[in-house]
C-alpha cells in the first residue's frame, strides 16, 4: 500500500487543504479508504489523525470498508418513496442477503439507499454502477440481480 | 475608527468595532447563555442559544457571531427570544439522558442551569436517542459522549490550544459525535491528557475521575495553590472536601496559565492521595524501616550528621534539594547549611538572571525553542507559543530529537546531540542572519524570545544571544521552584568521594541516583513520598505535599506565588520549613517561627526582589 500512496502523494505539497482531493485519489486507487491511509493522508498532510477521520466520515462519498464489485444505489426520494421503493429495497436486501449501505460477502455488491437520483418519471428507480433501471417492481427487481449475476458467472468462464 | 454606540435592553453602550453582541452585553452585565462560545476559540455559533432579537433584522441573531452595529436596538430577553432558547433547550434535551440526580455534573451543568432559568423539564420531542459506548478505559476521565451536546469547545481546545489533535467531530447529521480517529479509546488516541476538554464541557460528556461520588460542587470548598509539576507555576483550585483534596480546576484570572493546565497539575496531583505517602518519620534498622517519633528520628538525623561533621569535617556533610520544594522550605535549608557548614553566609542570593514574561512569548514576533520538547516538559508554554504563531510569529524549533511542536515549526535546523551551543553562537554571529532563512526570520521580527532550559550546558549560549540581540529569555525548569531556589542562593552541592553523610530534601537531583547515596555512612531525606532517593536513607521525614501548605513558590517568570493549603497530611507529615526548623533546634540552633509568613518576611528582607511582594498582598489575591 506503502508504494501506491507515495504515487499519489508525489504530485501534492504535503499541504492540510490538499486532504480531501488527496483522500479522493485515495479512494480510487484502493477502492476505500482503510485506517493505515488516512493514517499516512494525516501524516502527509501534517494534520491530526482525527481531522482526516472527521473529514472521511463527514462526506457520504468516502466510504471506510471495502466496497463491492458492483454499486446498487436505491433512488428513496418522494416520488420513489410513494411507488414501493421500501419493497425494492426489502427486494433486494432478500435476494442478496445484504444490509443497507453494506456489502455482499462475496464482494459482488453494495447496496445504498440515496435521496433522489433525478429520475422521478421512472419510480420507483435503481441504478447498478452505470445502468438505470425504472419502474420497478420487486420482481423485476430480482430478475435484473439474477441477469447481472448470471453475467458475472459468465464473464468468469 | 470610532466606537459603536448600541442600545441593549434599553441601556446604551459603547463597544470597538470589531466586538460581538455578546462581548457588548458582558459590558454592561447583561448574562446571554451559552454553550459554545469561548473567547479563545474561533466563534462557530454551533449551539444557538445565546440568540437575541435585533430590531429591524429578519430573523433572531446568534449574538456570540454578530457584530455590535452602529445604533442596533437589542433585546435579549424579550418572549421572542425566551421562547427561541425554550425551543433551543428541547431539543437539546430530546437527546440527553436525564440522570441529573447522579450525573458529576448536577450544580454546574450549564443545560440544567438553563433549563432551571427556562423553565423546561422535560423534551416533549418524542424521537431517536443516541446510544454510545462509554469510554473509560484511561486513568483520567470518562467520555460519556450520550451527553455530549456538540458545543465543539473541547475540540477546539483539543486542536488550537493544546495542539494535540486528539478529537474531532466525526460522522455526520444525527449521528454526529466526538471523538478520537477510528472509533479507538481516547487511550490510543495522541490524547496527552491536558484535562482541558473535561474542564471546557458545558455539561456532564467528560468527567474526571478522581472525583467521582466525592462530593457535589456547593460541597466542595475550591483552594488556589500552585502547581508544582514545574516552574511555569500555573496557577489552580484545589478541590476540598473533608481534608482531602478531591479535585482540581484551573484558574481562568490566573495571567500565568489563564486558565490552561497540562497533565501535570490537572492529574498528576493525585499523587497527593496515593498510598506511597509516609506518614510518620522512619528510621531504618536493619535494613528495615521503623516508624518512629519526630523528637526520635530528628534527634539522630541530628547525632548522625554532626558526627559525620566532627569525624570527616564539615565538607564531608552534604546538603542536597531538588528546587521543587517551597521558598520557605529552601530558604531555611539554606541557612541550616550555611549554620552548619560554619561559613556564616546567611542569605545572599540573587543569582537568578532577569527573567522574562509568558506573554513575551505570546506577543514575540519570533520564537526560537532551543534543545527542550515544550510539548513534553513545559506544556502551558507549549500553548503560549502556538498562541505566538497564531499570531503570526515565526517559530524555529532547534533541537537534536523529535517533538511534538515541529508541525507548528516555521524552521528546524536538526542539531546533533551537543551541537546547541555552536548553534546559538552561530546564530548570534550571524549579522542581519546572512544567509540562513532561521536566522533572517528571527533577526526579521521586532520581538525576539529564546526559550531553553535552565542549567543546560548551552543556557549560556541562549543568553548570549539573548543579551547580544535584545530578546528575551525564558529559562524553564522541570523543577517547580528552580528560580525561588536559586534567588534565595541555595547551591547545588554534589557528592563525591569525601562525602559521608547528606541531607536531602525531596528526590536527589543527583545523576547517579541511588548508586552514590548507597555509599554514604548516613543518609536523611525529607519527602512527602517514598522515592528511590527515600529508599536509600537511614532516616525519612515525612513532609507534607503541596496540597497541604501554605507556602510561596517562584516561578520561571520570576514571579512569586502563595499556595494555600486545601487538606491535612496524612499522619505526622510536617510542611518542609517545620521539619527542617525542628532538625535546627537538635543541632543546637535557636531558631522559632511561628509560621511561614515569618520565614517569608525574612525573605522578603534578605533577598533583593522579594521584598516588595509583601505577604499580605500575595494573600489578598484570594
Amino acid at each position: 500500500m506503502e508504494e501506491r500512496l507515495d504515487a499519489i502523494f508525489a504530485s501534492y505539497k504535503g499541504d492540510k487543504n490538499e486532504v480531501i482531493p488527496i483522500l479522493q485519489e485515495v479512494q480510487e486507487e484502493l477502492g476505500y479508504l482503510p485506517e493505515e491511509a488516512m493514517r499516512e493522508v494525516a501524516r502527509f498532510v501534517r494534520l491530526p489523525e482525527s481531522k482526516v477521520f472527521g473529514v472521511a466520515t463527514f462526506y457520504a462519498r468516502f466510504h471506510l470498508e471495502p466496497r463491492g464489485r458492483h454499486i446498487i444505489r436505491l433512488c428513496c426520494g418522494t416520488a420513489c418513496h410513494v411507488r414501493g421503493a421500501q419493497k425494492i429495497s426489502d427486494r433486494i436486501q432478500e435476494t442478496l442477503k445484504v444490509d443497507v449501505g453494506k456489502t455482499t460477502v462475496d464482494k459482488e455488491y453494495t447496496f445504498e439507499q440515496v435521496a433522489c437520483i433525478g429520475a422521478c418519471g421512472l419510480a420507483p428507480v435503481m441504478t447498478i454502477d452505470q445502468k438505470t433501471f425504472g419502474k420497478l417492481s420487486p420482481d423485476k427487481t430480482s430478475e435484473i440481480l439474477k441477469s447481472f449475476s448470471e453475467a458475472a458467472e459468465g464473464g468468469q468462464n | 475608527m470610532s466606537a459603536i454606540k448600541l442600545t441593549i435592553d434599553g441601556r446604551q453602550v459603547e463597544v470597538a468595532p470589531g466586538a460581538t453582541i455578546l462581548e457588548a452585553a458582558r459590558q454592561l452585565g447583561v448574562d446571554i447563555p451559552t454553550f459554545c462560545h469561548d473567547p479563545e476559540l474561533q466563534r462557530n455559533g454551533a449551539c444557538r442559544i445565546c440568540v437575541v432579537e435585533v430590531e429591524n433584522a429578519r430573523a433572531l441573531v446568534a449574538s456570540c457571531c454578530a457584530p455590535a452595529g452602529a445604533d442596533m436596538v437589542v433585546h435579549t430577553n424579550s418572549e421572542r427570544v425566551r421562547n427561541a432558547r425554550i425551543s433551543i433547550l428541547k431539543l437539546i434535551l430530546a437527546n440527553h439522558p436525564l440522570d441529573c440526580i447522579t450525573c458529576e455534573k448536577t450544580g454546574e451543568c450549564k443545560l440544567q442551569d438553563y433549563c432551571y432559568r427556562y423553565g423546561v423539564s422535560e423534551s416533549g420531542y418524542i424521537g431517536e436517542i443516541k446510544e454510545l459506548p462509554l469510554d473509560d478505559t484511561n486513568t483520567y476521565y470518562i467520555r460519556d459522549m450520550n451527553k455530549c451536546i456538540l458545543c465543539g469547545k473541547c475540540v477546539g481546545k483539543c486542536q488550537v490550544i493544546n495542539g494535540a489533535g486528539a478529537i474531532d467531530f466525526v460522522q455526520r447529521g444525527f449521528v454526529t459525535n466526538v471523538g478520537p480517529a477510528f472509533g479507538d479509546p481516547i487511550e490510543e488516541s495522541s490524547c496527552v491528557f491536558c484535562g482541558m476538554c473535561v474542564d471546557t464541557c458545558p455539561v456532564g460528556a467528560l468527567t474526571a475521575k478522581a472525583g467521582v461520588g466525592k462530593g457535589r460542587p456547593w460541597e466542595v470548598e475550591k483552594v488556589r495553590a500552585v502547581c508544582p509539576g514545574c516552574d511555569t507555576g500555573c496557577s489552580l483550585f484545589l478541590h476540598a472536601r473533608g481534608g482531602k483534596v478531591i479535585g482540581v480546576s484551573p484558574d481562568p484570572e490566573s495571567p500565568v496559565n489563564r486558565g490552561h493546565l497540562c497533565v501535570k497539575g490537572r492529574f498528576e496531583w493525585q499523587a497527593v492521595n496515593s498510598p506511597q505517602r509516609i506518614s510518620r518519620p522512619l528510621i531504618k534498622r536493619g535494613g528495615v524501616f521503623v516508624e518512629a517519633g519526630w523528637d526520635e528520628a530528628l534527634a539522630l538525623a541530628a547525632a548522625k550528621l554532626s558526627e559525620g561533621k566532627e569525624r570527616y569535617g564539615s565538607d564531608a556533610v552534604a546538603f542536597l534539594s531538588s528546587a521543587s520544594a517551597s521558598n520557605e522550605a529552601h530558604f531555611l535549608f539554606h541557612k541550616l547549611l550555611h549554620a552548619f557548614q560554619g561559613d556564616g553566609a546567611g542569605g545572599a542570593g540573587g543569582a537568578a538572571p532577569p527573567a522574562c514574561s509568558i506573554e513575551d512569548i505570546t506577543g514575540a514576533g519570533a520564537v526560537l525553542v532551543v534543545g527542550t520538547d515544550l510539548t513534553e516538559v513545559h506544556p502551558v508554554v507549549g500553548y503560549r507559543v502556538r498562541e505566538a504563531v497564531r499570531n503570526g510569529a515565526k517559530l524555529i524549533v532547534a533541537d537534536s530529537r523529535e517533538s511534538a511542536l515541529l508541525d507548528l515549526a516555521d524552521y528546524h535546523p536538526a542539531l546533533q546531540p551537543g551541537a546547541e551551543t555552536v548553534f546559538l553562537e552561530d546564530l548570534s554571529g550571524a549579522v542581519n542572519g546572512g544567509n540562513d532563512a532561521a536566522a533572517q526570520a528571527f533577526f526579521a521580527a521586532e520581538k525576539r524570545v529564546v526559550i531553553c532550559p535552565a542549567g543546560a550546558d548551552f543556557a549560556g549560549a541562549a543568553a548570549g544571544l539573548a543579551g547580544r540581540h535584545a530578546a528575551a529569555l525564558y529559562l524553564l525548569s522541570t523543577d517547580g521552584n528552580f528560580r525561588g531556589a536559586l534567588d534565595i542562593g541555595v547551591t547545588f552541592q554534589a557528592i563525591n568521594g569525601k562525602t559521608k553523610a547528606a541531607f536531602v530534601m525531596g528526590e536527589s537531583p543527583l545523576p547517579g541516583g541511588a548508586a552514590d547515596l548507597e555509599k554514604l555512612d548516613f543518609l536523611v531525606v525529607l519527602d512527602s513520598a517514598m522515592t528511590e532517593t527515600a529508599a536509600c536513607a537511614d532516616v525519612v521525614l515525612p513532609a507534607a505535599a503541596f496540597t497541604e501548605q501554605l507556602a510561596t513558590y517562584t516561578n520561571s517568570e520570576g514571579r512569586v506565588q502563595l499556595s494555600l493549603p486545601a487538606a491535612v497530611p496524612p499522619g505526622e507529615a510536617r510542611a518542609g520549613w517545620e521539619a527542617i526548623a525542628g532538625l535546627a533546634c537538635y543541632l543546637g540552633l535557636d531558631w522559632k517561627y511561628g509560621g511561614p509568613e515569618e520565614i517569608f518576611q525574612e525573605i522578603a528582607a534578605e533577598i533583593p526582589g522579594y521584598g516588595r511582594q509583601a505577604y499580605e498582598a500575595l494573600a489578598k489575591q484570594e
